[in-house]
């Protein structure tokens, strides 16, 4: 983290950069906090396989939401229109019947 | 006999129960291959009224008079309303049948969900994420999943004037954890949750046809008591609402002074979400701390309750139905027609649900 805040106050490094990479939070259900740097031209997916690597589980079994919606597989954070410290947050299946 | 006549008496004879429980699969299928090849017919007649009128202009332009091809369109025109009101029968026909027994409906379905197994299907007509795993969901007696619920709020609302959310929505908005609990009881208006909203809005406004929406429609999904219930909001009618099947809490609820009521902490929550998307749509809306407010907000509005413990979901998305369709849900002894109409057992419902899933997917008998 020192280091990007190294970077952050060279002026030439402006957020305008369209590939500047970004850091992102992505929270479980149970609030465990991972901390991601991706360019915003990156797919998510890619980010998602390396969530789903270090948690040990299936990425099918898990669902990626930005905004309350599920993430794409072609989604990036440009498409997106994700900013500096965004959350993602981790779901498993939601149902339901009522027993 | 006319081919009206005929076609009356062949879909007669395929919906007829005298033939018992034996037959009723064989003709549910040749019912669906009927209809399908209707539609297919009249996907081909669809350049037809464009035809015409250029056909037409150009008589006009050329000063001609009407020749044997005008006489042609013409007929084809008159084929084209006969199959679209056949179709529209036939399709009311495949969906009164399974109304008619929960015996039926099971079997048929059941024989669905195992047969669509076998051929491979496209799931990704309306959402990316549907896999047949999704699909059993709908089985008889299952508990449905999200993505199910994802499939029709996204499907049945790009067409209306309802702004249908995602299941997920009411875990970042509405709650403070993530199993739909406990819902937000502080609220600030200045915080970057108001931008996420807004914005969560503003995407989900771009996946409907209309520009203009007069109402939210909101599943949620409480994960510690397994159930799914919804919140409606009405900017037009000024209503505020949760629809929730489940009797138990009903029944608990009704005598209860509004404080103690289930999910009138969660209307709080929905009554600031409803100021902040009245922002966003350029409305001035003043609930909190307001009692001259003709906003009318109800934690709890009657709706069918469900007398299982399985139909929870179906019941949920049967809400967006009628709303949708009707403007609002329909009380049980409603004129409307059967096939619409909330039942004991939503078997049938399931059956046309799984049944519209798989058309969409390309799945053939």
């Amino acid at each position: 983290m020192s280091e990007e805040d190294q970077h952050s106050t060279q002026p030439e490094i402006k957020d305008e950069d369209a590939n500047a990479p970004i850091n992102v939070k992505v929270v479980s259900s149970t609030g465990d906090e991972v901390f991601f740097k991706i360019k915003r031209s990156t797919k998510l997916s890619k980010l998602q396989g390396a969530y789903a690597a270090k948690v040990g589980k299936d990425v099918g079994s898990i669902r990626f939401l930005y905004d309350g919606s599920r993430i794409s597989e072609t989604d990036t954070p440009a498409s997106l229109d994700m900013e500096d410290n965004d959350t993602i947050d981790v779901m498993v299946e939601q149902v339901g019947g009522c027993h | 006999m006319s081919p009206a006549e005929t076609s009356t008496l062949f879909t007669d004879q395929l919906s007829s129960a005298s033939n018992g429980i034996s037959s009723t699969l064989p003709n549910y299928q040749k019912l669906i291959r009927l209809h399908r090849s209707l539609l297919s017919l009249l996907d081909c007649l669809i350049q037809l009224p464009n035809l015409i009128s250029a056909l037409k202009e150009l008589s006009r332009h050329h000063h001609l008079s009407d020749t044997s091809l005008h006489q042609v369109l013409q007929n084809f025109s008159v084929i084209q309303l006969l199959l679209r009101n056949e179709s529209d029968r036939i399709k009311a026909v495949i969906w009164e049948l399974p109304e008619r027994s929960t015996e039926m409906a099971t079997l048929i379905l059941k024989h669905l969900v195992a047969k669509s197994a076998l051929q491979k299907l496209n799931f990704k007509h309306h959402l990316e994420f549907v896999r047949h795993s999704d699909l059993q969901t709908l089985s008889p007696k299952s508990w449905l999943n999200g993505e199910i619920i994802n499939y029709f709020v996204e499907k049945w609302c790009a067409g209306s004037d309802t702004l249908g959310l995602g299941t997920y929505w009411a875990n970042k908005f509405l709650f403070e954890d993530k199993n739909c609990t406990k819902p937000w009881s502080s609220f600030d208006n200045s915080s970057k949750i108001v931008n996420d909203l807004k914005r969560s809005i503003q995407k989900r406004e771009q996946r409907l046809d209309t520009v203009r929406w007069s109402k939210i429609y909101i599943p949620i999904n409480n994960a510690e008591e397994a159930h799914w219930y919804c919140a409606v909001i009405n900017f037009e009618e000024h209503t505020i609402g949760i629809l929730d099947s489940w009797g138990p809490t009903f029944r608990t609820n009704r005598d209860k002074p509004l404080r103690q009521k289930k999910h009138t902490a969660l209307l709080a929550a929905l009554m600031w979400v409803t100021e902040r998307v009245a922002e966003y749509r350029g409305e001035t809306v003043v609930l909190a701390r307001n009692p001259h407010t003709d906003w009318s907000c109800d934690p709890h509005v009657e709706v069918p309750l469900q007398p299982n413990g399985y139909d929870c979901g179906v019941h949920m998305l049967w809400h967006l139905y009628h709303i949708v369709n009707f403007g609002h849900v329909q009380p049980l002894n409603s004129k409307i027609p059967k096939p619409h109409q909330f039942a004991d057992n939503m078997v049938a419902k399931r059956l046309r649900l799984v049944q519209e899933i798989l058309d969409d997917a390309g799945f053939r008998f």
